[in-house]
């Protein structure tokens, strides 16, 4: 909104300001998106850390093009996808090892269910490929548009239109049809 | 996937997965990224030759004025000045190159409080024939309150509330006409026997240490102190010390003011957010010529008029007949509680013209409300001749209620 191209224009002056209330406007919506995204979640300060200073190395020339949470949250699944390959590993929590789900009887019933969901779609997010995880973390977390995604990756947008369905029908799979 | 599924899942993602996402931030980490990251724009700042220094035609100014649309202040000031050097016989070359430099202006950049103390941030793009603002961007951070008027459209975007007012044409409060200003102010000060006092002298800036030429300009309504600067002839702050009764005032401070900057890409272009509350003001407008609303002012005087229709007004509101409240002001919200319950209607003020209130004349009113406090509201007061009878109808208020110690 207004305010965020308001910053924008003051970040490119030099103002540190601007760039300081960039970085706690969002900071927590990125360190979602990280936690999301990364296979280490040890990582994920790390993470944020180089996209900001890459963000402020680009003072004077940055120019907005959609929305700078999204802009912002697809520097931060770019380079997740970078430290995913690196450490040539996957986040693969099975069933098996997921946190038991709380049976207190003194929990309300909704609670335990919400859990229980939490639980399992955690699960299923881990088992999508890395291309639809992200899209989908980038278009529900952060609402970045379809289109800004696509021109980011250089991509079509019925792609990554494509790459979302197709994410959420796997992910309904492995639900099996559960919600 | 049915349509119904696909958005059962994604709310299910939402709600479920990622509100559920922990995440840890802490002070030290803060300290950390923001740390590195200001140190890499620090050096950016070297090697990008557009952070290499000010740009001499990039004016800073600093002033206090008037609750109107910054544009506005702008032009008061200008006519300020105007007046203040002719009447004390100064130089003709500070009138004509202020002048000149003002009207060579394209763009404004405003920072300022308005009199409740809410910082505001203007950017204004004024019409190269004439001067006037054509478009214009208001932000008030402390309430989230964004303003975008247009010659087409305006926006009017609360994002506490979510809501956009959108409206035809330009904001009125914005939408002034400076030639009416500044003959006016003219005028005021060329009067004969007039009681305006004004003075000039220079003093030391104490932000640049520059020597300025400062104008003291004393009426018995208002006091200004200006401060302009002797290369550019620009004003460059504006300071108001006293207002009676703070008519015609939007902003008291204006903190600081840049000439013709390059302006932010798309700064007045307005994309109603996800799930806000639209309001169609020109449906609430058409209400304002509905003979249905409003008094009959047949046989009353301007100032009997705007007070008979106040006082049935308050006195609906004290009441909590929000019915006939809403039959003297149309575009009353009968949904929205007040913060405070107002009590005692205590007195009305005299009808005038605020400047750049363009619908209407506005009558001050004092109201007390029930923990004893007391707030001086402004009500715009619209008057009409519908099939040849004459009436009128409360077209909104002028800004916000100033609480009277």
């Amino acid at each position: 909104m207004l305010e965020d191209k308001l910053l924008i224009y003051k970040f490119n002056r030099g103002d540190s300001n601007a760039l300081r209330r960039i970085y706690e406007k969002y900071r927590d919506d990125l360190l979602k998106v990280a936690t999301a995204l990364l296979n280490d979640r040890n990582s994920v300060e790390d993470l944020l850390h180089d996209v900001f200073v890459t963000f402020a190395q680009g003072m004077g020339n940055f120019r907005l093009r959609g929305s700078l949470k999204g802009y912002l949250s697809i520097c931060i699944a770019n380079r997740a996808r970078d430290k995913n390959r690196a450490a040539q590993r996957k986040r693969t929590v099975a069933l098996d090892d997921a946190k038991p789900i709380r049976s207190d009887t003194s929990m309300p019933d909704h609670l335990a269910e919400r859990n229980e969901l939490t639980e399992q779609l955690d699960y299923a997010m881990t088992q999508l490929p890395y291309v639809q995880r992200e899209i989908i973390i980038l278009h529900l977390q952060s609402r970045a548009g379809f289109a800004q995604i696509a021109k980011s990756k250089g991509v079509s947008t019925n792609t990554i239109r494509s790459r979302y369905r197709y994410g959420l029908n796997k992910l309904r799979s492995i639900l099996d049809g559960q919600l | 996937m049915k349509m119904r599924y696909q958005k059962n899942l994604e709310h299910s993602i939402e709600k479920s997965y990622l509100e559920n996402i922990e995440v840890s931030a802490d002070a030290e980490m803060d300290e950390r990224i923001l740390g590195d990251a200001l140190a890499a724009m620090e050096e950016s700042k070297k090697t990008n030759p557009a952070m290499a220094g000010p740009n001499i035609g990039k004016i800073v100014m600093k002033s206090s004025i008037t609750k109107l649309a910054a544009a506005a202040v702008i032009i008061i000031a200008a006519g300020i000045f105007i007046t203040v050097m002719q009447k004390a016989a100064t130089p003709a070359y500070a009138l004509d190159q202020t002048l000149e430099a003002m009207n060579n202006v394209r763009t404004l950049h405003l920072f300022g409080r308005s009199w409740d103390n809410l910082e505001f941030e203007m950017w204004v793009k004024l019409n190269p024939e004439t001067g006037m603002p054509d478009y214009c961007c208001m932000y008030r951070p402390q309430t989230k309150y964004l303003a975008v008027s247009t010659p087409k459209l305006s926006y009017q975007y609360n994002e506490s509330a979510n809501r956009v007012l959108v409206s035809s044409g330009k904001l009125f409060n914005i939408n002034v006409a400076p030639s009416r200003l500044f003959e006016d102010l003219l005028r005021s000060s060329q009067m004969e026997n007039s009681n305006i006092d004004i003075k000039i002298h220079h003093e030391s800036d104490p932000q640049t240490g520059k020597s300025l030429i400062v104008v003291l300009y004393e009426s018995p309504d208002e006091t200004w102190k200006g401060f302009v600067d002797p290369e550019t002839k620009l004003p460059l702050r504006l300071y108001c010390l006293r207002k009676n009764n703070r008519l015609g005032s939007i902003f008291k401070d204006i903190d600081q003011i840049e000439y013709d900057l390059d302006l932010p890409e798309k700064i007045f272009e307005f994309e109603i957010p996800e799930g806000a509350e639209v309001v169609n003001m020109d449906e609430r407008n058409k209400a304002l010529s509905d003979p249905r609303y409003g008094i009959s002012t047949e046989g009353l005087t301007e100032q009997q008029a705007a007070e008979e229709i106040v006082t049935q007004y308050w006195n609906a509101i004290i009441n909590m007949d929000l019915a006939a409240a809403r039959k003297l002001y149309p575009s009353l919200d009968m949904n929205k509680a007040p913060d405070s319950v107002p009590v005692e209607h205590v007195e009305n003020g005299k009808i005038y013209i605020e400047p750049g209130c363009g619908i209407g004349k506005v009558i001050p009113c004092i109201i007390r409300y029930e923990d004893g406090s007391l707030k001086e509201w402004k009500l715009v007061i619209k008057k009409r001749n519908i099939d040849g009878l004459p009436s009128c109808v409360i077209a909104g208020f002028y800004n916000s209620p100033v609480e009277i110690k």
